[in-house]
């Protein structure tokens, strides 16, 4: 086995599991056969075919596209900041997305505004405009330090965080859809809302996929990287970009779900090393599927009831995470 | 090849370049010595383009290198960095090839070419059995070699390198320079050094410059420049200069004491 592709042979195949897992299990059971010859427009039972096309699907997609989002973006900012603690908040793109998703639930906004969903429409862009404001304090003249923008997106984070707060205490009607929006729980679902995340996912991921080797140079800090022949300013304004565009359309449909930014780039560091050019769409692929396997879990633990995919993620994904992290601890993988 | 004019350099009030001027051939090691603080760092970062905000010019066959975009600086001119941070998780083979960044698309695609010249270059620092190990597990002298490869996989005409034997014991020194020197001859590149150890620069140096307070205090071969006066205005210390027994080398032997 050519040992470059085995890893995209592993994920792809995990991706593959969470996908079938995820139309399959759920207040009905539909059989994977029944799934294929479903998806294949061979005749299947009007409720199957309902709950296939209008409930599951959809489902399973979007939580899949949310998924690589967060990790793909996470494994980013982890090289960019060189910092294992990095994950697709770090800079704002949550605190930012809270705010403006419960901005837009209080002051009672419709439903739509100008043809957009209010919700994930004001999410969108109050995180890229507090990833926007966190870049501007971060900056100096020649160049963007990546430890002024952890500072400034922690102080940043900090300051939309506790408005989101203040707004949720000084009112009370969706105090509880807020919380849900700030714990994860996706339920925004539909095919229209797939349609909105997709061209901002295929910029994002594109881009994403082909720093690897910038993300690679900036692991040596930055003076190296100049010297070798980075342009290192460029290339961190084009990883924020794309991570910050990547990470604020997930936010703004499946609000914020925590862990799996983190956990799934170090998994995939911990299997197969350190090259960006390899974690980067490995976490991409495998994000995708974490998040699948963690939303089935928050749909049955406590069926009918749905819980925040968040919630599992963090419930399910922290020990899963220390296992790992036990199993790899003689490897030198950060 | 590199020509440094009037070049200064300073931390708002700090000054810590004070117009040099010096100018390097083809295939020459120039040293760079100095006590601590003199400069020499400061002076190798500027010629490598991370320190934008000096006066003066560098220029390279004629070329100012403020003129040169940071791809095309990192094809004349390579760095062996003074303390490298390197990350731990990467390979000898993945580091090396970093060294390529100049050459690589924007879709960063290494190509058959650009792994033969990381191959030659780890065969050239005799370190191509480390080629899978990643460098946690290096030696400090081991990742010296591996360093200088990816310099080398840069393919630049002219090499910077800061106190690349600070680390390194004695034997490691010794091979690191000859290999340094090596290397010069074979690929007739013009190396800049900034070193600590006097009688290293007077075995491995063709020429040498001696920055004082950021000054040029002198610049010639090694003869000329480590005498026992100009040294011992220099570092503030006497010593004495002796005919190095076995080279043609002037020998610096510190007095023990003021």
């Amino acid at each position: 086995m050519n040992k470059k592709f085995f890893p995209y042979l592993w994920v792809t195949f995990f991706l593959i599991a969470a996908i079938i897992s995820s139309i399959a299990i759920g207040s009905v059971f539909i059989s994977p056969l029944e799934i294929l010859r479903g998806l294949f427009g061979k005749a299947i039972t009007s409720s199957d075919a309902t709950i296939l096309w209008s409930i599951r699907l959809p489902r399973t997609i979007l939580l899949a596209l949310v998924g690589s989002a967060l990790a793909g973006s996470g494994a980013a900012y982890q090289g960019l900041f060189r910092n294992p603690l990095a994950d697709p908040y770090l800079i704002g793109v949550a605190s930012g997305g809270g705010l403006g998703a419960v901005f837009a639930m209080f002051i009672n906004w419709p439903y739509t505004f100008l043809g957009l969903l209010a919700v994930p429409a004001t999410a969108f862009v109050a995180s890229l405009g507090t990833v926007f404001l966190v870049y501007l304090f971060a900056q100096t003249r020649s160049d963007i330090p990546t430890t002024n923008l952890i500072l400034a997106g922690v102080a940043v984070s900090s300051f939309t965080g506790a408005l989101t707060y203040f707004l949720m205490i000084t009112s009370t009607g969706e105090l509880r859809r807020a919380l849900n929006w700030l714990l994860g729980g996706v339920s925004l679902v539909s095919w229209s809302a797939i349609g909105a995340l997709l061209p901002y996912l295929a910029i994002g991921f594109g881009v994403l996929v082909i720093s690897g080797h910038a993300l690679n140079l900036l692991q040596f800090g930055d003076e190296q990287a100049t010297q070798m022949g980075l342009d290192t300013r460029k290339a961190k304004l084009i990883i924020i970009a794309a991570s910050s565009l990547v990470t604020a359309a997930a936010v703004s449909f499946a609000g914020i779900i925590g862990f799996v930014g983190l956990v799934v780039p170090h998994v995939v560091r911990i299997f197969w090393g350190a090259d960006y050019r390899r974690i980067i769409p490995l976490s991409i692929i495998g994000g995708a599927g974490a998040l699948l396997f963690a939303d089935i879990l928050a749909r049955v633990i406590l069926a009918p009831q749905e819980l925040p995919v968040g919630i599992v993620t963090s419930l399910a994904g922290a020990p899963f995470f220390l296992w790992v992290l036990r199993k790899g601890r003689n490897l030198k993988y950060w | 090849m590199l020509k440094i004019q009037n070049v200064s350099f300073g931390y708002n009030t700090h000054q810590v370049l004070r117009n040099i001027n010096f100018e390097t051939q083809k295939g020459e090691i120039l040293g760079v010595l100095g006590p601590n603080g003199s400069g020499k760092s400061t002076l190798i970062r500027c010629i490598s383009g991370i320190l934008p905000g000096f006066s003066g010019t560098i220029s390279i066959n004629g070329q100012s290198t403020a003129t040169l975009n940071t791809v095309k600086r990192a094809r004349w001119i390579s760095v062996v960095p003074q303390n490298a941070s390197l990350p731990s998780a990467f390979t000898a083979m993945e580091t090396v090839l970093l060294g390529r960044t100049p050459y690589i698309n924007f879709l960063g695609q290494i190509s058959q070419l650009d792994r033969e010249i990381a191959c030659s270059a780890l065969e050239q620092v005799d370190a191509l059995e480390l080629s899978e190990r990643v460098i946690g597990e290096l030696s400090g002298g081991e990742k010296q070699r591996v360093i200088l490869a990816r310099a080398l996989a840069q393919s630049a005409p002219i090499m910077l390198l800061d106190e690349p034997t600070s680390s390194l014991d004695l034997q490691h020194q010794m091979k690191l320079l000859s290999l340094v020197k090596k290397l010069a001859k074979e690929n007739s590149l013009t190396v800049v050094i900034a070193l600590h150890d006097l009688n290293l620069a007077a075995r491995f140096a063709d020429r040498i410059a001696l920055l004082v307070n950021g000054e040029l205090k002198a610049l010639g071969t090694p003869w000329q420049v480590l005498k026992a006066d100009i040294l011992a205005e220099a570092y503030s210390w006497p010593v004495k200069v002796i005919d190095h027994p076995f080279f043609d080398t002037p020998l610096i032997l510190p007095e023990s004491v003021l």
